[in-house]
């Protein structure tokens, strides 16, 4: 089974061929929303961090997610501040070519210099509808079809109660062995550490379950539902120290009702 | 002005919503992002597509607008789980192939990102070490 999809300079392929602006620091946000305006309906993206000193977690995102397959170019990134600028996603990897500036208003002569500055660059890249973009790397259009397996599917398991979200793809089929390696679920309640590749990593698992537990319990905030299948739940219990015991018990008796959401891994 | 909040130092809640997490997926590489909702999210996000489906019958018909898979239908007996098992399969297929999705489609582009630590993990305990260890 095939698909359409771009295909980038280090081999991986996306199914859109997005243009992301970035900001880098809540202050350049709106001159980077104001440069997206007018594209927005042509693949145009807008992200950012909102935070006003360099991390290295944002800075892994966003260089990530600039450098993602479905993105084939970054357009511009905007830092107001200098030493911001110096945590950058500055790892333009080979399949995403800055297409303009990247600079910051304070640099460019202030927010309407910048936004016009901004928007040239979408402009000039406008026969820059995603449809028909070049190559990330400027060669020829990358349409092609790929294997279905070859793509990531991530599965996003809401939190809210009552939404019988449990999700089950048709039995052993191709349809389930195309997905079956590559697909990821966010919530740790599903993650179970007994089913691990590895005895190392299911325990990297179960103190990841406790460390949330814990976390969201000190928060007073009683959203999380470890859920853990019961080998884990007990694995788990012998490893937590008495306070993460007592901030999971918490956590499972706020939240016991949402089982429902829950999506075993092995019934994909 | 106390703007520091007493007590230990944190930095809040790890993911104050559910686009910081499907940003987090989609950095890890997510093409697609199926996203189940009973009450009706909106939201979808920038890079990558967001499907969004809805098993709670009375969202979807207030929502059908921004709700890309009814399975209400199997609560309601209108259909079984293998028919929209095979129609959330299909529909990750079509939006791979182009098609768009609902919240695509509105412009939704919700993003989200601040801060966090993280202890470097593994690498002993990725399934890669056991292979190379053989």
């Amino acid at each position: 089974m095939t698909i359409n999809g771009y295909l980038r300079n280090d081999g991986r392929k996306g199914i859109r061929n997005n243009i992301v602006v970035t900001y880098l620091v809540e202050c350049a946000h709106h001159v980077a929303r104001e440069i997206v305006h007018p594209f927005r309906e042509q693949g145009v993206n807008l992200i950012g961090f909102s935070g006003c000193y360099p991390n290295a977690y944002s800075h892994k995102m966003m260089e990530r997610l600039c450098t993602h397959p479905n993105v084939g170019r970054r357009a511009a990134g905007f830092a107001r501040v200098r030493r911001v600028q110096q945590g950058r996603p500055a790892g333009d990897r080979a399949q995403v070519r800055p297409a303009g500036a990247t600079g910051g208003d304070q640099d460019t002569g202030g927010t309407r210099k910048s936004i016009a500055e901004g928007q040239a660059v979408d402009r000039a890249d406008s026969g820059t509808a995603p449809e028909h973009a070049p190559r990330a790397d400027g060669a020829q259009r990358a349409h092609r079809r790929y294997q279905v397996r070859r793509l990531g599917r991530h599965l996003r398991i809401d939190r809210e109660p009552g939404d019988g979200a449990r999700i089950r793809f048709p039995g052993r089929t191709e349809r389930e062995l195309h997905l079956r390696g590559n697909r990821r679920a966010d919530r740790h309640g599903e993650l179970d550490g007994g089913r691990a590749a590895t005895p190392e990593l299911g325990q990297e698992i179960i103190n990841t379950v406790a460390k949330a537990a814990r976390y969201y319990a000190t928060l007073g905030h009683a959203s999380f539902a470890p859920a853990m299948p019961t080998a884990a739940h007990d694995a788990s219990k012998r490893n937590r120290s008495a306070p993460m015991r007592r901030a999971g018990n918490r956590a499972s008796a706020a939240s016991s009702s949402r089982a429902m959401c829950q999506l075993p891994a092995d019934s994909i | 002005m106390d703007m520091i909040p007493d007590g230990e130092v944190r930095f809040g809640f790890p993911n104050i919503n559910d686009n910081a997490e499907v940003a987090e997926m989609i950095a890890c590489g997510a093409h697609v992002v199926t996203f189940s909702t009973g009450r009706g999210s909106v939201v979808g996000s920038a890079v990558s597509p967001i499907i969004k489906v809805c098993a709670n019958p009375k969202t979807y018909q207030r929502m059908s607008d921004d709700m890309d898979v009814d399975a209400g239908r199997i609560l309601e007996g209108r259909a079984t789980l293998d028919e929209v098992g095979h129609e959330i399969y299909d529909l990750i297929l079509a939006v791979a192939n182009g098609t768009k999705t609902k919240s695509e489609a509105l412009g939704h582009q919700e993003f989200v990102l601040s801060y966090k630590t993280f202890e470097p993990l593994g690498p002993a305990c990725f399934p890669s070490a056991r292979v190379t260890s053989r």
